[in-house]
């Protein structure tokens, strides 16, 4: 079998932050997940506001170095990535990101052209105005020409995202990290862009990591799902598996969850039909850290953290009662 | 690292913005009297005896002479290169300085922004008027000295504000996009950030100019100024004692340069403030 595309294991991201004078606390962001998104999967990622997903994102970027654990593309090590300038270079080509915020994502003064001219000057790659425009076309901005001396503040919302996949496409990347692809955009806009992202990924053959909080949004697209909470992996899967018997009380809750009607609003809110917090980052709580808000907990989940276990193939749950749960 | 105006209509904003029309009238009529000065008048600002002492204006003297017979109107007209000069050069090394030092130290924060703050601090902390007062007496009164004293004493400002700015802007989401497709610390700095630093620089530079040309007429007021070059401060020093025998436009004239250059340069501030923030175009 060829190389996962990506590969983690027991990755871990703790931020170091002030507090008071003289006084630090570590942030466990990410705390030991492992994951495998093999070429031409998509592999989402969901979870509420502060599960760490965007955390993960950074680390599979490169912009962050992992505080521990292990970090493979295509079978090369993230670390010796980082450290020859050659490797990293290639690195930055394959691996690409489109943002959760097509507002601050699009640097103000720049033209859409220029925008996008950027990454071949970067890697200084001939271009010429037709490849420009057919990144532009093949992202659904049609005629192209219209947009390309076109600032930022002159376009919506959805065609700023739009560009920033076409950015994103430039280089002919292999993996796409997309953050909340579509959680600051109207209803109707999530759709078309949702579609958009389907056709680019044959068309281009990519991989993608897809973070979302918005669980149901993710029917059309995924085939991996890990679901996190408070920097732990609760729940990893195939996704038809996930989507149609979960296992972990709030995969159940993630599932329920209907998409807020007002985006702009509703943006990264706690999920209405689970109550509660997430637990801080910096003191969670022992045991099973989904404990304080779970209808099922018992003594057992409050002392011991649980393990993810196989409940079926290559679909993980981490979970003391799982029997009851799933009835 | 260009700045991009392409999509603001120039004459609509001149209609818009009463403060940057004027302020460019004034300017021009200033520059035009500074630049014109030799053809305008025959006479060397510098030279005595032109009259035998204070002469009130007529058609050979437009604006007079001083006690020593010097003419008044090609002191103030040449002042204007003086003014000017002192007040360009200064403010570009001003800024030039602090758009460096704010976006290095904004940019990578740590040590080296540590120590700009600490430096800023104590610039801010002493009177700058004073600081430089001192350091003129120190090093002697030539233009040059002045030029580099006051940039030395205003840097500390502005880069803070540059500082600030780019701590914002180095948060923003393209800079993140940016550093994915691979792009190096310099193009970022450079090439993304700093496009968006240049407007509230543009403001912040043209009160430096003024600010430049006030402290200028004032070092020469109190006799710190370059006795080479024809200053409007100077020309109210030497009013201190006309005025006493009715030499009234020896005071008024230069004071009146000082007033217009300095108020011109303030309304193109307000000017470039209303094109680059549309909003506030009324
Ligand atoms: N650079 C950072 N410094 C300190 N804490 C951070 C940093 N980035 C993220 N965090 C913290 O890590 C946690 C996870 O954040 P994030 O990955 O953004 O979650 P999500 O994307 O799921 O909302 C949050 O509590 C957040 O405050
Ligand atoms: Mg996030």
């Amino acid at each position: 079998m060829n190389e996962a595309a990506i590969f983690a294991e027991d990755v871990k991201k703790y931020y170091t932050v002030k507090v008071g004078f003289r006084k630090k606390a570590e942030i466990k962001a990410v705390d030991g997940i492992s994951l495998i998104v093999r070429e031409g999967e998509s592999h989402c990622i969901v979870g509420e506001s502060g599960s760490g997903k965007t955390t993960v994102s950074k680390l599979v970027l490169g912009l962050e170095p992992p505080t521990s654990g292990t970090l493979k593309f295509f079978g090369e090590d993230l670390k010796e990535i980082l450290v020859d300038k050659n490797k990293l270079r290639a690195f930055r080509k394959s691996v690409q990101a489109v943002f959760q915020d097509p507002y601050s994502s699009l640097n103000p003064r720049k033209t859409i052209k220029e925008i996008l001219e950027k990454p071949f000057k970067v890697h200084q790659i001939d271009y010429n105005s037709s490849i420009i425009e057919s990144l532009l076309q093949d992202v659904g901005m049609v005629p192209p020409q219209a947009f390309l001396d076109r600032y930022v503040h002159q376009i919506s919302g959805g065609q700023r995202q739009r560009v920033c996949i076409a950015r994103a496409l430039a280089l002919k990347p292999k993996i796409v990290t997309l953050d909340e692809p579509t959680a600051a955009l109207d209803v109707t806009i999530k759709a078309q862009i949702l579609n958009l992202l389907i056709d680019l990924k044959s068309k281009y053959n990519l991989t993608y990591v897809i973070i979302s909080h918005e669980l149901p949004l993710l029917k059309g697209i995924a085939d991996k799902i890990t679901v996190m909470y408070a920097g732990k992996v609760i729940e990893q899967g195939p996704a038809k598996n996930i989507f149609s018997k979960p296992h972990h009380p709030y995969t159940i809750g993630l599932l329920e969850s209907i998409p807020p009607p007002d985006p702009k609003t509703a943006k990264e809110k706690p999920l209405p039909v689970m109550e509660g917090e997430p637990p801080s980052p910096v003191n969670p709580p022992p045991g099973c850290r989904f404990h304080t808000r779970c209808p099922f907990a018992t003594d057992v989940c409050r002392k011991e953290e649980p393990k993810l276990s196989e409940v079926e193939k290559e679909h993980f749950t981490a979970c003391f009662h799982l029997r009851n749960v799933v009835q | 690292m260009r700045l991009k105006l392409s999509n603001i209509n120039i004459k609509q904003t001149l209609r818009r913005s009463r403060s940057l029309t004027l302020s460019l009238i004034l300017l021009i009529t200033i520059l035009f009297l500074g630049t014109m000065a030799s053809f305008l008048t025959d006479k060397d600002p510098l030279k005595t005896g032109y009259s035998t002492g204070l002469t009130p204006p007529n058609s050979d003297f437009l604006m007079g002479t001083d006690q020593l017979g010097r003419d008044v109107f090609s002191w103030t007209i040449y002042g204007v290169r003086t003014a000017l000069f002192v007040s360009v050069t200064s403010t570009t090394l001003t800024v030039l300085t602090a758009v460096l030092v704010g976006l290095f130290a904004g940019y990578f924060g740590g040590k080296p922004d540590q120590l700009l703050m600490r430096i800023t601090d104590f610039f801010l902390s002493i009177p700058r008027f004073i600081l430089i007062i001192f350091a003129v007496i120190i090093f002697g009164p030539t233009l040059l000295n002045i030029i580099l004293i006051l940039s030395i004493f205003s840097w500390p400002s502005i880069a803070r504000i540059v500082r600030a700015e780019v701590f914002t802007i180095k948060e923003r989401e393209y800079i993140q996009a940016s550093r994915v497709i691979g792009a190096s610390n310099i193009d970022i700095m450079f090439n993304e950030i700093l496009p968006n630093v240049i407007p509230p620089m543009l403001v912040a530079s043209a009160l430096q100019m003024s600010d430049a040309i006030l402290v200028e007429a004032a070092l020469s007021f109190l006799g710190l100024g370059d006795p080479n070059v024809p200053s409007w401060g100077r020309m109210l020093a030497i009013a201190r004692q006309a005025i006493y025998a009715g030499g009234w436009w020896t005071l008024l004239y230069p004071a009146l340069f000082i007033t217009i250059s300095v108020l011109a340069i303030n309304l193109l501030a307000d000017g470039l403030n209303d094109i680059l923030n549309p909003k506030t175009i009324r």
